[in-house]
C-alpha cells in the first residue's frame, strides 16, 4: 500500500510538473508530434508500396499483347501446351474495343480501333511466370507484354528513397525533440530546485524524485503520438485507400492490403518510439541535474 | 551514538576539517562554534552525508556513514531532522503542508500525516497557523515551521546549521529554547551557531572549531575561554 500510495504522489508530483511548464508543452508536443507525423508517414508509405510488391510477387496473371498480323487463337494454343498454364483468355481487339466504349461510355468516331488483340494468362503457380514469359516473348506476333512487377520495379526505387530520406529526417527531428525536452525539464528542475532540495535532505527515495520529471517526459511521448497519429489516420483512410481501391480497378489483379492492422502497428510503434525518446530524454536530465 | 574518528575533508588543497575525533551521546545538545570556514557546515555535511570525508570514519547507530552507499543515504535522512538558516520553505505550501509534504513523499497514509504534523506543529506552538503560508509568518514562525517538519518524522538525531542566523536576539533564544525541549525527548541535537550569548544562556556543551580542527570541547561554556577564541560576529551577539 505504501507503494501505491508514493506510486499515485509521483503521478500527482508529474501533473504539477506539467502544469508548472505551461505553453513549453505545447511547443515540445508540437516538434514532437511533427517527427512522428514523419515517422509514420514514411512508415506508411512503406507500408503500402511493400504490400503492393508483395501483391504483384504473388500475382499468377500476366498480358500479352499481340500485333494486328499475329492469330490470336494460335498462339493461345501453343501457350497453353505449357503445363504450368491453367488458361488463356483471348479477347479479340473488337471485344476489347467494345469493353472500352462501353466501360469509359465513349462514342465512336470513326477514327479505328487503336486496341490490340490481347491475351490473358493464368498460372497455376506464381513460381514459374517468369519462365512462361520469357517462352511467350520467343513467339512470333508478340508486341508487349504486361506484367505487374516489371510495373512497380520504378516504384519501389522511389519507396526505397523516400524511405531513406524520410528516416533521415525524422532522426534529425528526434535529436532536436531529444535536446527540447531536456531543455524544458532542465526548466522545470531549476525552478523546483527547492523542493528537490527538501525532498533530498530528509531522504525521499531517488525514484520519487526523478519519477515525477521521467513521467513528464514520456507524457510528451505519449500526447505527441496521439497528435500525429489522428493526421496518418486521416489520410490513411483519404488518400492511401482511395489509391488502393483505384488500383483494384485498374489492374486486372487480386490485391490483399491489409492496412488496419499495418496502421495499428504503425501507431504502436510511434507511441512506444515517442514515449521512448521522451523518458530517455528526460530521464538523462534528471542524471545530470539532479543530486540526490 | 555518533563517533567521528580521525576525520578530515579536503577540498582540493584546502583542509576543511582535519583529524577531527568527537563523540555525541543520545538525547545530548551540543553547540558547534567557531569562526567562519572552521569547519562547522562541513562536519554537519559529514553527518548528513552530503559530503563524504576524505579520511577517517563516521558513524551514526550502527551506520557506517563514511562508508554508505549512495543508494542508502535516503535511509540514513530519515533518521534525522535537518534544519537551516534560510528555513527551506516551500513558498506555495501552507505550514501544514510544507511539514506534510516529506510525510506524503516516503508513502505515510493520509491520517497519520494529518495526525504527525498537528503534533509536530503543536511541539513547535504553531498549531493555529497551520494554514498560513510563509510569507505570512514572522522569520522565527518560519523557522519553526521548519523544526516541526524536522522532528515530525521522530528521528533520533536533530542537525541545525545556524538556525538563528537571520533571527532577531529574542526569537533566537526562543528557538534555541525550542530546541533543547526537545533534546529533552530523548533527540541528539548538533547546533552550529555565532550567537556567544545563547550558547552561554543555554549552557550546554560546547565544541570549538578552528582552521578544520577541534580547538575545545567544553562540557559547559566558559565565557572567558570562549571570549579568547574571538570566534563570534559582535554584530549578531
Amino acid at each position: 500500500m505504501r507503494t501505491l500510495r508514493i506510486l499515485i504522489r509521483t503521478f500527482i508530483e508529474a501533473y504539477g510538473s506539467i502544469r508548472y511548464s505551461g505553453m513549453s508543452n505545447l511547443i515540445v508536443i508540437g516538434i514532437m508530434a511533427v517527427a512522428l507525423a514523419l515517422l509514420g508517414g514514411v512508415l506508411q508509405l512503406n507500408s503500402t508500396i511493400k504490400q503492393i510488391s508483395q501483391n504483384m510477387d504473388s500475382q499468377i496473371e500476366f498480358s500479352v499483347y499481340l500485333q494486328d498480323s499475329a492469330v490470336p487463337d494460335e498462339i493461345a494454343k501453343a501457350i497453353s501446351r505449357n503445363k504450368q498454364v491453367e488458361r488463356v483468355e483471348v479477347v479479340t481487339k473488337d471485344a476489347a474495343w467494345q469493353r472500352f466504349k462501353k466501360k469509359f461510355d465513349l462514342v465512336d468516331d470513326g477514327a479505328g480501333n487503336p486496341l490490340p488483340n490481347t491475351l490473358h494468362i493464368n498460372m497455376r503457380s506464381p513460381k514459374y511466370v517468369n519462365d512462361v514469359i520469357t517462352y511467350v516473348k520467343t513467339l512470333p506476333g508478340i508486341e508487349q507484354i504486361s506484367y505487374a512487377p516489371e510495373l512497380f520495379s520504378g516504384l519501389e526505387k522511389v519507396r526505397s528513397i523516400m524511405f531513406s530520406l524520410g528516416i533521415f529526417l525524422t532522426v534529425i527531428l528526434g535529436f532536436g525533440t531529444f535536446t527540447i525536452v531536456s531543455n524544458t525539464i532542465q526548466l522545470v528542475i531549476r525552478a523546483r530546485a527547492l523542493e528537490i532540495e527538501v525532498l533530498r535532505l530528509v531522504g525521499v527515495d531517488d525514484w520519487y524524485i526523478r519519477g515525477p520529471f521521467i513521467l513528464h517526459g514520456i507524457f510528451y511521448g505519449l500526447v505527441s503520438a496521439l497528435v500525429a497519429i489522428l493526421p496518418l489516420w486521416l489520410f490513411q483512410k483519404m488518400v492511401w485507400d482511395s489509391f488502393q481501391s483505384a488500383l483494384k480497378s485498374l489492374m486486372p489483379l487480386t490485391f490483399n492490403f491489409n492496412s488496419g492492422s499495418e496502421l495499428a502497428l504503425i501507431f504502436i510503434a510511434l507511441t512506444l518510439i515517442g514515449m521512448l525518446v521522451c523518458g530517455l530524454s528526460s530521464y538523462f536530465t534528471t542524471e545530470k541535474y539532479i543530486r540526490i | 551514538m555518533i563517533k567521528l574518528r580521525n576525520v578530515s575533508k579536503l577540498y582540493g588543497p584546502i583542509k576543511a576539517l582535519d583529524d577531527v575525533s568527537l563523540d555525541f551521546s543520545a538525547g545530548e545538545m551540543v553547540m558547534i562554534v567557531g569562526p567562519s570556514g572552521a569547519g562547522k557546515s562541513t562536519l554537519l555535511k559529514l553527518l548528513y552525508r552530503e559530503e563524504k570525508p576524505s579520511s577517517g570514519s563516521i558513524s551514526i547507530g550502527n551506520i557506517q556513514v563514511s562508508t554508505l552507499s549512495d543508494t542508502k543515504v535516503p535511509f540514513l535522512r530519515r533518521r534525522m531532522g535537518i534544519i537551516f538558516q534560510d528555513f527551506k520553505l516551500l513558498p506555495n505550501k501552507t505550514a501544514f503542508e510544507n511539514v506534510a509534504y516529506a510525510l506524503r513523499a516516503l508513502g505515510a497514509e493520509e491520517f497519520e500525516v494529518e495526525r504527525r504534523v498537528a503534533g509536530a506543529l503543536k511541539l513547535v506552538g504553531l498549531l493555529e497557523r497551520a494554514h498560513s503560508y510563509p510569507k505570512q509568518l514572522s522569520g522565527g514562525e518560519q523557522q519553526r515551521v521548519g523544526i516541526a517538519r524536522a522532528i515530525v518524522q521522530g528521528p533520533p538525531l536533530m542537525i541545525a546549521d545556524e538556525p538563528t542566523g537571520n533571527l532577531d536576539p529574542a526569537t533566537s533564544l526562543e528557538i534555541f529554547q525550542l530546541l533543547e525541549r526537545i533534546s529533552q525527548r530523548g533527540t541528539t541535537v548538533l547546533v552550529c551557531t555565532h550567537n556567544q550569548k545563547i550558547v552561554e544562556q543555554m549552557n550546554k556543551r560546547v565544541v570549538v572549531l578552528e582552521g578544520g580542527r577541534v580547538a575545545a570541547d567544553m562540557a559547559q561554556p566558559d565565557h572567558a575561554a570562549l571570549s579568547a577564541f574571538k570566534l563570534f560576529q559582535s554584530d549578531i551577539s
